[in-house]
């Protein structure tokens, strides 16, 4: 009976590995954000803004293309491992990697502007390492920058759908994303899946919403 | 004085350029002195390895921080930094921004912590945040801070400039005991004339990035030499031990190096030594000795120069046995007394600043 809830269980998953994935990399893209003199910053800015502004049907598109069999990273991924990037579930995590980006860059790169370079002088001068540094200032002063990055990535990520419908279809337990889902039942007028899902997608965003602004609340009154 | 290393160095920014070459103490406290945007700041930056493209070279001890392009790293220099803003971790409490430089020194030392926390009066702050502190409880733990990694070198870049009067008079004491009872050298930044006059022992003055004097601070504030003497509060220092007290009245006699005797305020331990501080303001001069004047200090002197002549008052440059005291009179007496260079004159002062415990 509950087989429908596959796609949830499914988008579950590709959001928590894209969200885990993106701190990882975002951390240092935005570390790098916020303390460089260069001047090609507003560039390197513009281009990581890129996928809030663009419709997700034009970054499909290139990704289908890139991810393709004859594409850039699709070509070398099928000759490696005889499988095509596209229509699989590795090819959404590339995908939402890059389509949430922003937002989980954006906000690590304003908590880290906050921290600054004063504190991490005074770290230094008490005789810490760059690193020890970095990981004993920076980042638990950046909590609440993390913690948004975190529920907006994630977020983000449940939401997705036009670039999903580009480069991944609707492959059940491989593709086969809520918002997909939803979309379908809709087509053949099972409005009740897709009250349920939809329902489940309304609670789940306002949970996390509500636990980012109570957290920061909270934080705002100490 | 005695010295532990050497500082020859320059760095251009986008508006100006600094240049330096100085001695650094082994002990004691060398003052650099300089208004905002001289590079007092950036100097100490230099001495910190917190300033980026620094040319020249840095020795302390048998240390080479720098070498030409060769940088010793901040964090690997044995230096305490006190900032102007203190700059504590708000996400740590007093206790762990106190423990943060000692786990990364290395070395554990519980007696020197209960000496530091006590010498400071910080113990009842050790479980709060800095965001509840006041300005001066703020910089009094940044202080503690920076010495319990136990540095060979504590550089203060203008602890004070960030508090207003009250909470400056909170911190000077403690300020004072840090130079009396610790033996690292201390390399304080400072704009404030007073500051410096109550806890400098050398000094160096800085103009636009140049070096403009260098010398101990009985010449800097007395030499007519020293930029500092023309300034609107000048005053003298001078090294003092006390050599009797007077119960009945609350006084003490105390003796300079080149014997000038003077009575100062308090009953006083003998053999303490102790800092005076005169301001120009508080002489005034007579051609005769004055036989019936309130004024307990009165002593013989010679006019050695006229430092300065503004439209209605003269600053001058007096001497009583070798010790020199400035004197800041109106011109019209200057003139009514015939003042002029070498003459025996007799000095009334009218107040002593003073402070015990000094080497």
């Amino acid at each position: 009976m509950l087989s429908y809830l596959g796609p949830l269980f499914l988008t579950i998953k590709l959001a928590m590995i894209t969200t885990i994935i993106l701190i990882v990399i975002g951390t240092p893209i935005a570390w790098w954000l916020a303390n460089t003199k260069t001047k090609i910053k507003p560039v390197i800015e513009a281009f990581v803004a890129l996928p809030i502004v663009l419709p997700p049907t034009v970054m499909g598109f290139y990704l289908l293309i890139f991810l393709g069999p004859n594409g850039g990273l699709g070509s070398f991924w099928v000759e490696l491992t005889g499988q095509p990037l596209t229509f699989s579930f590795l090819g959404l995590v590339i995908a939402s990697v890059i389509y949430s980006f922003p937002f989980v860059v954006q906000p690590l790169q304003g908590a880290f502007e906050t921290v600054g370079k004063d504190l991490m002088e005074a770290a230094h001068t008490l005789g810490a390492k760059p690193l020890d540094a970095f990981f004993s200032v920076a980042v638990p002063m950046a909590k609440r920058g993390y913690l948004t990055a975190f529920i907006l990535g994630f977020a983000h990520t449940l939401g997705e759908f036009g670039v999903v419908l580009m480069i991944g279809g609707n492959i059940p337990d491989e593709t086969r994303l809520i918002s997909i889902a939803i979309y379908d039942h809709v087509e053949s007028l099972e409005y009740t899946e897709a009250h349920v899902l939809s329902l489940i997608l309304i609670g789940f965003a306002f949970v996390s919403m509500l636990m980012m602004f109570f957290y920061n609340y909270k934080n705002g009154k100490q | 004085m005695i010295i532990s290393g050497n500082c020859s160095i320059s760095v251009k920014k986008d508006l100006f350029e600094l240049e330096a070459d100085f001695d650094l103490p082994a002990k004691g406290v060398l003052g650099i002195f300089g208004h905002s945007g001289s590079g007092k700041t950036t100097l100490l930056r230099c001495l910190a390895g917190l300033e980026k493209k620094v040319q020249g070279n840095i020795r302390f001890n048998d240390q080479i921080w720098h070498a030409n392009k060769k940088s010793m790293s901040a964090q690997n220099r044995n230096i305490g930094y006190v900032f102007q803003d203190s700059r504590l971790f708000p996400h740590l409490t007093i206790h762990q921004n106190l423990d943060y430089g000692i786990k990364r020194s290395g070395t554990v030392n519980e007696q020197n912590k209960k000496y530091l926390i006590q010498l400071l009066n910080i113990h009842a702050l050790l479980e709060r945040f800095p965001r509840s502190l006041s300005g001066g409880e703020k910089q009094r733990v940044a202080i503690a801070r920076a010495l319990l990694k136990r540095p060979q070198l504590l550089l203060m870049d203008e602890p004070m400039a960030s508090l207003d009067d009250t909470h400056k008079n909170e911190i000077l004491p403690y300020l004072e005991r840090l130079h009396d009872q610790l033996n690292i050298p201390i390399i304080y930044v400072s704009h404030s004339l007073e500051e410096v006059s109550r806890l400098c022992d050398e000094i160096i003055v800085l103009e636009e990035g140049k070096v403009t004097f260098k010398g101990n601070i009985t010449q800097a504030l007395s030499s007519k030499s020293s930029p500092l003497v023309n300034t609107e509060c000048s005053i003298a220092v001078l090294s003092a031990k006390v050599i009797n007290t007077d119960s009945e009245f609350g006084l003490s006699g105390v003796i300079t190096k080149s014997g000038t005797l003077f009575q100062v305020k308090g009953e006083l331990r003998k053999g303490t030594n102790v800092r005076l501080r005169i301001h120009a303001v508080d002489v005034s001069l007579c051609r005769s000795k004055p036989i019936d004047s309130s004024i307990l200090n009165i002593l013989p002197a010679k006019i050695l120069s006229v430092v300065e002549e503004t439209a209605c008052e003269v600053l001058l440059q007096m001497e009583t046995n070798k010790d020199i005291i400035l004197a800041r009179i109106s011109k019209k007496s200057f003139k009514k007394l015939q003042l002029k260079f070498d003459m025996e004159v007799y000095v009334q002062i009218k107040g002593i600043l003073l402070q015990t415990d000094r080497v």
